[in-house]
């Protein structure tokens, strides 16, 4: 069984065709990064995975099930970090509030949670090392500290996929490090991981594959096969070379 | 014995009544980014009650159930405009026009009731009488009750709409559910507290309670606490002052709100950063 699975998938927001026939799988444990330029549709294949992005065409499979059909069951198995400018960080809410949103739906409608529930933030948070702040409103924290919050709320989900949208973006350089490092022991569990990225640098001694994407599937392999000057520049449209420890430079 | 008239207990209790349902529903509206939404839900609402007193429906049920017909389809137009990630401020101005239209034209067609037509509109809160008690006690008990029910779910769509929708939860129902209670709210206070003077209190008590604290469950008690508490004062102030007891009511929320602003932690703070910026530079000329 693949974690997941796409099949000449086409989206599209009304007229705008944001991710065109593509098709590809990945294995169960495997660390994925999606690069490309802006635009170029990587949020939106995370949306695809979790059944929320308009459908035109293709098949979207999460686990054995259907994304948009199974869609409740689908996003059960999934933790999602979203981009951190997506959420509304004024709302007055608790950092245990954030990493107790991600067991809502395990402990279903009309319940509180329960003490597994606290337990289960609690550890989230110790592993993204916050667990001191616990009781700090979120809106206090630094935007590196709210990413990692972030982190914690899909983790407290006990996921087996683990989806993240530029999850680097404002955190510090030994945050990045120690981000990546978890993701890596996670995905060293049997943790599906799959992250959008613009900075390679950060987790490439941990991934499996990268993704190359720009609407359509540009490049799928391991690091070595795709981060070569031609592949990369059919992505970006420039004269693109990869520069170990320097990332991706025109 | 000290005697209390009354329609000043019934006011009392309508205004306490009020409060409540405007501060419960009025901490989600303002925190969704909404805070229009109470005078666009309240004109609708307006809408349907001067057309019901054009079909010469009088009854306090009937106002109740045409104020609320004309309300739910904008509460739920704003949900459908919200989720589908347009601007939901937009859908409400554009509906309160509508509605705002449609008052004007119902009460200028109106040839008797006109005085309770005007009562919608700025509120008469002495003189609610025991039917529409009832019909607020029943609205609180249902809204306090899907409040209960759906409070861990409404704190996550407010605070991450995609976020809760992507968890698994059923957000978008929930974010109906949201906007019907906002209704059924805004129709219960259209009596007492009036289409226009609805806004202070779905706004003024839920934003002076975010002025003063952190914690979205702080947030929403300390709103409810605001609003009887202004209610109650603006109410007692009317009756020995002689004046339009909503006005007075609406005066004491605003009044609330402002003094919040001023004593506000996240504001102390503010000064706080600016106040060790000032001493930093100076003692940096000494």
């Amino acid at each position: 069984m693949y974690a997941v699975e796409m099949s000449h998938v086409t989206v599209s927001y009304g007229s705008h065709i944001a991710l065109d026939d593509i098709s590809f799988r990945i294995e169960e444990g495997t660390f994925l990064a999606i690069m490309g330029p802006n635009g170029a549709g990587k949020t939106t294949l995370l949306k695809t995975i979790l059944g929320m992005a308009p459908l035109i065409r293709g098949n979207v499979r999460v686990l054995g099930y259907d994304a948009y059909k199974d869609s409740i069951k689908v996003r059960n198995l999934i933790g999602y970090v979203p981009q951190k400018e997506s959420i509304d960080a004024t709302i007055p809410v608790l950092v245990k509030d954030v990493v107790l949103m991600g067991r809502f739906s395990h402990i279903g409608l009309f319940r509180k949670p329960s003490k597994l529930d606290y337990n289960k933030a609690q550890e989230a948070l110790r592993l993204v090392g916050l667990e001191d702040l616990w009781d700090e409103p979120f809106v206090h924290l630094s935007g590196g500290q709210q990413q990692r919050v972030l982190i914690a709320r899909a983790l407290a989900r006990d996921p087996k996929i683990l989806l993240l949208d530029e999850p680097f973006a404002q955190v510090d350089f030994p945050s990045q490090e120690s981000i990546a490092r978890l993701l890596y022991e996670l995905k060293e569990e049997g943790i599906t991981i799959i992250i959008v990225i613009h900075d390679i640098d950060i987790v490439l001694k941990y991934i499996d594959q990268i993704m190359l994407l720009n609407k359509k599937l540009i490049a799928f392999g391991t690091p070595n096969e795709i981060l070569k000057s031609e592949i990369l520049s059919r992505a970006y449209k420039y004269g693109l070379m990869y520069v170990p420890s320097r990332g991706v430079s025109i | 014995m000290f005697y209390i008239p009354l329609f000043l207990m019934y006011g009392l209790l309508a205004a306490i009544i009020s409060s409540i349902l405007c501060s419960s529903v009025g901490t989600f509206i303002v925190l969704r980014g909404l805070s229009f939404m109470g005078a666009g839900v309240a004109h609708a609402a307006l809408a349907g009650a001067a057309l019901a007193l054009l079909l010469n429906l009088t009854d306090s049920w009937s106002i109740f159930a045409l104020a609320l017909l004309f309300s739910l389809p904008l509460a739920f137009f704003v949900a459908y405009v919200g989720e589908r990630g347009l601007r939901m401020d937009i859908a409400v101005g554009i509906m309160f026009a509508l509605n705002m239209s449609l008052s004007v034209l119902f009460i200028g067609m109106l040839k008797e009731y006109t005085i309770e037509a005007w009562s919608l509109i700025f509120g008469d809160i002495l003189g609610v009488n025991a039917e529409e008690l009832i019909l607020m006690v029943i609205s609180m008990f249902i809204i306090e009750i899907v409040l209960l029910l759906f409070y861990k779910e409404f704190k996550f769509i407010v605070f991450d709409f995609e976020g809760a929708i992507a968890s698994g939860i059923h957000a978008r129902i929930v974010h109906y559910i949201m906007m019907f209670i906002v209704a059924l709210a805004i129709v219960s206070v259209l009596k007492s507290v009036g289409a226009l003077l609805v806004f202070a209190l779905t706004v003024a008590p839920p934003f002076a309670a975010y002025e003063l604290t952190h914690n979205i469950d702080n947030m929403l008690l300390l709103s409810l606490l605001l609003g009887v508490i202004s209610s109650i004062l603006g109410i007692i102030l009317a009756f020995y002052i002689n004046l339009p007891a909503s006005a007075v009511i609406a005066l004491t929320a605003t009044t609330t709100a402002a003094i919040s602003m001023v004593i506000s932690p996240r504001r102390r703070k503010c000064c706080n950063i600016l106040a060790g910026r000032v001493r930093f530079f100076r003692e940096k000329r000494v």
